[in-house]
Formats: C-alpha cells, structure tokens, sequence
C-alpha cells in the first residue's frame, strides 16, 4: 500500500512538472532569426539555417583626471561616456539600465554633480555620506547609443579648516547596468 | 447494518481527499524549490576609474603669543592710560625650520572688545619662515582705573581658516590692592606702577578710619604731602615698580580694605 501510494506521488510530480518546467521567470531572452531554408543542404554547407543571438554589449570609460594638492573653491570635471556597443560594432540586444555610482572616504569635504554634455542635470541621490548614486540612464536593445556625462567635483570656497591641509580622498567611479 | 456500511464508505472517501490534497501540496514545494533559480537577469558592474584627491598641504600659521589651542592664554600687562595702549605679537606661516608654508597666506587681527584691526598677508620665502610683526591699539577706556580686558584673534583666510588667541589684561598704570587681614592687626596695601616714559608718577593714597599708615615708611616719609586728619598721602612713587604700605588695624578681627591708591 505504502509502495504504490508514493508511485502515485511520483505520477504527480512528473504531470505537474509536465505542465510548469515550460514556464520561466528568467528575464532572459535571446532573438533567433532563422534565415535560410530547413532541413536543406549538410551541415556547414551555405544553406545551412543561419541563427543569430543576441548580444549583450557594454563599454564606458571615465577620463583621467589629477586631483592632486586641491584648494577650498577648486573646480575638476571628469568626462565619462557610456554606450551600448562593442568595440566590434556590435549593439546590445537587450535593454538596459545604466547607473553610475561614486563612493569617497568623505576625508574632504567634495561635492560631487552629475550633467549630461548637453547641460542636463542628472540627479544624483547620496543615501549615505559616502556614496552617490546616478539615477538609471536607459538604453534601448537594438539601438546603438553613446550616452556622455560630465562628473564635477567642487571643494566649496566656504569649507577652509586648516584640518583639511594635506588629507587624502580616495574617490571610484563604479558602473552598474541591469537588462531592463 | 446499511449505515455503517455507509459510514465507512464516507470514510474512506474523506481520507482519500485528505492524501490527495497532500500529496498536490508536496509536489507543488518539491516543483517551487527547483523552480527559484530562475528569477535572475543579466546585471554588470565594474569600477570605471578610481581617483586619490590630495589637499594642498604644508600650511603652518602660527604665533608667539597666540594660539588655536582650545585654552586661551593669558597675558597680564600693565598701560599708563595717558595715550591708547598697544599690543604686539608676531605672526608667522612656519612651525618650526622643517614645517614651512609653502603658499601665500591671508590673514586679519581684530582686538575686541575695543581695540583697531589690521589685515595683512605672509609671503612664502622658500624653506625659510616668515614672522610679520603686528601692533593693535586700544584705546583709552572710559574707566582707565580698572583692569580691561582684551582678546586678540588673528584668523588666517587663504588658504585654509585658522584661528589664533590670545587675552590681555591691561592693568592700569597705578593699581592696588589690600590683602586679606581678617584676624591681623596690621593691613598690607600692595601698589603696582605700570612702566611708564616718566621715572616717577604722583600717588594719592587715601583710608578710612580704622587704620593708621606705617610712619617709618618710605612711602609716607618721602611724601610730598600728607594729611592725618583727613587720612589721605600724596608721593611720588618709581614707575615700573611694586610698593607696599602696611596700615595698623584698631579691631584686628575685622577685614580692613578701605583704602584706595590713585594716579595724581
């Protein structure tokens, strides 16, 4: 009695994994373009189906900059860009969320603003005094796109403590894109 | 007979519903705890560039007379009132030979409650300290018979804020004071010349009854004046100088302060 009551436990499982296994939750998803005709010609041969997949394409880079022996009213802007191709050309196939993020040891007293090339202000959120997060910049699967920013980084004229002279602020510029 | 046969058919049949419904709810959790890899997409993250920032640095203000230490140093000083007095100080933009600025500093000393202000600026010379002599004038107080107190600040505007002090008492050219004698039968006044250009100031020393001053002083000996009965001395006494006169008590058990010393 026992033995069949888990066969019938087992029966269940596998029509209930039948029904749910086809079903997903992966954001995953990847375009196949069938291009040439099906079960024709030997494998390799030119009329072989030609599948494509998408590509998930990512670059950015963030200027060097000296920010060495700063003064209370200094003023240093930072070029980044960030697009989402390769070097080979090739465009992401997925959408994505770009976020820029910059932590500081906070030894000096920074402010940091964030602008796109064209003057619009990309607002930045400082969740702790340590961190600065850019709000998401969206790119779209399928379309090249080069976004361009400007970080500037401002020792207010007004913060003058002579605590300040000779400190050290160690600063990284992060990237974090996520498929939308 | 019928009905328990019916009863057991019920049962059996509930029990079945039961081991059905469980054996859907265990598979439902083996499925689910499979099932929950799967919420996931694509996420990437890199460290596009890192910076070290660095303060200009090597920046020394300094003086000899004030300080940034959270205990204000005190001066006392002694000023003949007849024209403003003048405090003296040194400014500097080094600590010692080995920690020099490096940069230009800009700075201003105010004296308050009364006194002028002046701005000036410290300029770099190489590895070799610069001190800037700076002098601040007060001016005559409504009262010059009492101590004044005045605070000195210097703070340093470029390239970084520092501030300095110091506090002077300025004393006037004649003061005095009587110390306690409760239980004595003598009184002491202690009087206090400020120094001056002139090498001798007039005094006038008055009391009140209940003391006669010593007569083999020289204070009262050298008096160019004196009056018993309306208990009052006047002398002339060295600049720059401290004296003392003892006055001889009738009750030795009270406190005999009484007595005052004034510039003619």
């Amino acid at each position: 009695m026992k033995i069949k009551r888990w066969y019938q436990y087992l029966t269940y499982m596998f029509i209930v994994s039948l029904v749910f296994t086809g079903v997903s939750f992966s954001r995953f998803s990847s375009v196949i373009n069938n291009t040439g005709a099906e079960n024709t010609g030997s494998p390799g041969s030119p009329d072989e189906p030609g599948i494509e997949f998408s590509t998930w394409a990512l670059e950015h880079q963030a200027a060097a900059v000296s920010l060495e022996n700063l003064e209370p009213g200094d003023v240093k802007t930072i070029a980044i860009w960030v697009k989402n191709k390769n070097s080979a050309g090739t465009v992401s196939g997925y959408n994505q969320k770009v976020t820029l993020e910059l932590t500081t040891t906070g030894n000096l007293p920074l402010e940091f603003t964030l602008h796109k090339t064209d003057g619009t202000p990309v607002a930045l959120a400082h969740p702790d005094p340590y961190r600065y997060t850019s709000e998401g910049q969206m790119f779209t699967a399928n379309t090249g796109e080069t976004k361009t920013f400007v970080l500037t980084i401002t020792w207010p004229a007004g913060s003058r403590d002579y605590m300040y002279a000779n400190e050290i602020d160690y600063i990284e510029l992060k990237l974090k894109a996520v498929q939308a | 007979m019928r009905d328990e046969s019916e009863q057991k058919f019920e049962m059996s049949r509930q029990s079945y519903k039961q081991k059905f419904v469980i054996t859907i709810l265990i598979a439902a959790l083996l499925l689910l705890s499979f099932s929950t890899s799967s919420f996931a997409s694509y996420i990437y993250s890199a460290v596009m560039r890192s910076y070290i920032a660095t303060a200009e640095g090597d920046f020394y203000f300094t003086s000899d007379l004030l300080t940034d230490a959270p205990t204000v140093p005190t001066y006392h000083v002694t000023h003949d009132w007849t024209t403003a007095a003048t405090i003296s100080f040194q400014l500097r933009n080094y600590e010692d030979q080995l920690n020099v600025s490096e940069k230009q500093i800009i700075y201003n000393a105010t004296a308050s409650a009364s006194g002028s202000s002046v701005n000036g600026t410290i300029n770099p010379a190489g590895t070799v300290g610069q001190g800037q002599a700076v002098n601040l004038t007060v001016p005559v107080p409504a009262n010059p018979h009492a101590p004044l107190e005045v605070t000195v600040t210097a703070t340093s505007t470029y390239p970084y804020a520092k501030t300095l002090r110091g506090r002077f008492i300025i004393s006037p050219a004649v003061s005095y004071e009587v110390a306690e004698n409760t239980g004595s039968p003598v009184a002491t006044l202690k009087v206090t010349l400020a120094q001056s250009a002139g090498l001798t100031r007039p005094v006038t020393i008055s009391w009140q009854a209940g003391a006669a001053p010593d007569m083999t002083s020289p204070i009262v000996i050298n008096a160019a004046s004196i009056d018993l009965v309306n208990r009052t001395l006047t002398t002339f006494l060295n600049t720059a100088a401290i004296y003392e006169l003892v006055f001889f008590k009738d009750n030795p058990a009270g406190n005999y302060t009484s007595v005052t010393a004034t510039g003619a």
